[in-house]
């Protein structure tokens, strides 16, 4: 964590996925971070990555925009790509920007990957 | 004599410092009595307008971005100002970006995209906030005696109208400046300590109705310039400055501290370094 992003990211590698829990508040400072994060060779390589924002409690249009070139990535890519359901603040901003329906969606971290293909 | 904002910021226009927008709302909001989704929503729209000028105000490097956040007569007011490049900003956020626009106008009760006089640009944000208690608003000191001191390239500049709001804002700000200077959670636990004694203490030492701070921030090295104080009550801000019983703690608590008088005034400096 710097010394003022809010920003915390917990990389962890399971079988059939790689995820990335996110904590705290994903803006201008902390984008970087994470566009850093998902670039390492271990995520890029996955089959599939969930990114969990359930801890996420804030979010701008800078981190959304990572979330969104990351969705595009992996489609082109062929990797399967989902993230989880954040606080009212994430949900709202991914519903207002009109994305929250083209994002796969997963209840939790550890839901089945199929159920939402 | 002009009615100044609730609280006044003046940042370098830079991605980390749009974090303290976002805790000067939080604080105002809580004083106000606005919590929860409005609160959110508030906090969204102004983390938009300004990223858009630490975007896109200076193409290539960075310049002075000013937000002003007042509540009043039903409304939370936010206007985030700069003196880059100018308009049409508007244009900018649609063309090169895309979400932030949008998003300002959908979390907005009324949004308003000027010129700044001089160059720049200026967005205004009105939040309805209903039932919410207006804050008192305060009155401007007549002299700035902050301006020319020397801050530094990361230095901010804060101006809570009237004083007593300083208590749930300023002890935000100054956390995020001292986890910036990579203060220890000790360290960070005193300047806290110290922002509650200024703002208890502060107050009737002020020249006008407004707390003016300008705070630099260096790796492990945190200044506060306070001012304009009347005449002769620097010094006395410093040996009064008892809190909980634990004596004059302004003194106590900083490393060094110089007393400026000026223009018939005075400002207090202090120096706070981390103590690893």
């Amino acid at each position: 964590m710097s010394a003022d992003d809010r920003l915390q990211i917990v990389t962890r590698a399971e079988p059939d996925r790689v995820v990335l829990e996110l904590h705290g508040e994903l803006d201008l400072a902390g984008a970087p971070a994470l566009t850093g994060e998902l670039g390492r060779s271990q995520v890029a390589r996955a089959g599939a990555v969930v990114l969990d924002l359930q801890n996420l409690v804030f979010i701008d249009s800078s981190g959304l925009r990572v979330i969104l070139e990351t969705h595009e990535g992996a489609l082109e890519r062929g990797q399967y790509f989902a993230v989880t359901e954040g606080s009212p603040q994430v949900r709202r901003l991914l519903s207002i920007a009109g994305v929250d329906g083209h994002l796969h969606t997963l209840p939790s971290a550890e839901a089945e990957l199929e159920q939402n293909l | 004599m002009a009615t100044p904002p609730n609280v006044r910021l003046d940042l370098p226009s830079r991605p980390e410092n749009v974090l303290l927008v976002r805790e000067s709302l939080t604080g105002l909001a809580e004083a106000a009595g606005i919590a929860g989704a409005d609160l959110s929503d508030v906090r969204t729209a102004a983390t938009e307008a300004a990223n858009n000028v630490v975007l896109h105000a200076y193409p290539g490097g960075e310049g002075p971005m000013e937000v002003e956040i007042d509540i009043a007569e039903g409304f939370l007011s936010v206007c985030v100002r700069d003196h880059g490049v100018g308009l049409p900003r508007e244009a900018e956020l649609q063309d090169g970006e895309g979400i932030g626009l949008p998003v300002i106008r959908a979390l907005t009760h009324r949004v308003d995209f000027m010129q700044t006089p001089g160059g720049g640009a200026e967005v205004r944000m009105e939040f309805a906030t209903p039932g919410v208690r207006d804050l008192p608003a305060g009155e401007a000191s007549e002299v700035d005696l902050l301006a020319d001191l020397e801050g530094g390239e990361n230095a901010v500049g804060v101006s809570i109208a009237p004083p007593a709001l300083a208590r749930p804002v300023l002890p935000r700000l100054l956390t995020v400046l001292a986890a910036r200077a990579h203060f220890s959670t000790d360290r960070i636990s005193d300047i806290v300590l110290l922002a509650d004694a200024l703002v208890a203490q502060g107050a009737g030492s002020l020249s006008g109705s407004e707390l003016r701070l300008s705070v630099s921030v260096e790796p492990r090295v945190i200044g506060l310039h306070l001012g304009p104080l009347r005449s002769g009550r620097a010094g006395e801000l410093l040996s009064d400055s008892e809190v909980q019983g634990l004596g004059p703690i302004l003194a106590k608590l900083a490393d060094a501290h110089e007393v400026l008088a000026r223009d018939s005034h005075d400002v207090l400096t202090l120096q706070l370094q981390d103590r690893r």
